[in-house]
């Protein structure tokens, strides 16, 4: 498992999709799925930076931690923001066109499983992203 | 992020390349609001665009609005990255494609 963490602001979002870019490029995992991949992992991310920190907060921290194995990648992300309450997390209806709304839309059509896992240490929340690759 | 301003003799092009995430999309908004104000006819050039997220299609939404608003042109000309994001969110045929 590859374990990094980064700033809960969005300067850091950019080095966030790198390390998942880099760790897929590594596994070989082929262009337009590294893609997909990026894009749902760095909407969680900002997810992280707009809503558990309120826009970024650079004293706080978001840990990310990747893992490959037969062909399930796990990525778990910490953070030590604002809880979240997962029952209020709903994509807009596409159709209702208007900005914002999306992200949670591309996440949930790209990754086969979302969770909420128990957290520890300071840690406040723990978003767990799964794809069968 | 770069964004460069081509006057032609039709429209003005802005050329648009680079990564456009949350930490781009206010400067993006600004610039591209400033450039509707300023111009009948308007493509936003972003073949040279590797990454998009929801963020910076919200901005291109709210500029499509704005166009829209003030009976301006605006297209758009889209690198596969931007395509693919755009059909995720059905908004390809939302958008004037130049």
């Amino acid at each position: 498992m590859l374990t990094k963490t980064f700033k809960g602001d969005k300067s850091d979002l950019t080095h966030i999709r790198k390390f998942i870019q880099d760790f897929l490029k590594e596994e070989g995992i082929k262009e337009d799925l590294q893609y997909q991949v990026i894009l749902a992992i760095g909407e969680a991310a900002m997810n992280i930076v707009q809503h558990a920190y309120r826009g970024g907060d650079s004293s706080k921290k978001i840990k990310v931690d990747l893992s490959l194995e037969e062909q399930l990648l796990l990525i778990s992300f910490f953070d030590e923001g604002i809880k979240v309450d997962p029952s209020k997390i709903k994509p807009r209806k596409l159709e209702d066109i208007r900005p914002g709304g999306l992200g949670t839309h591309f996440i949930k059509m790209v990754m086969d499983d979302v969770q909420w896992g128990e957290v520890k240490d300071n840690w406040v929340n723990n978003l767990i992203l799964k794809k069968k690759l | 992020m770069d964004i460069r301003e081509e006057n032609t003799d039709s429209k003005l092009i802005a050329h648009i390349e680079g990564e456009i995430d949350l930490e781009k999309t206010d400067d993006l908004r600004e610039k591209i609001s400033v450039i509707i104000d300023n111009h009948k006819s308007i493509e936003l050039n972003l073949t040279k665009v590797t990454y998009i997220d929801s963020s910076g299609v919200a901005v291109l939404i709210e500029s499509n609005q704005k166009a829209q608003e003030l009976d301006k042109e605006l297209t758009l000309n889209l690198s596969e990255a931007v395509l693919s994001v755009l059909k995720m969110a059905k908004l390809e045929s939302f958008f004037k494609m130049a």
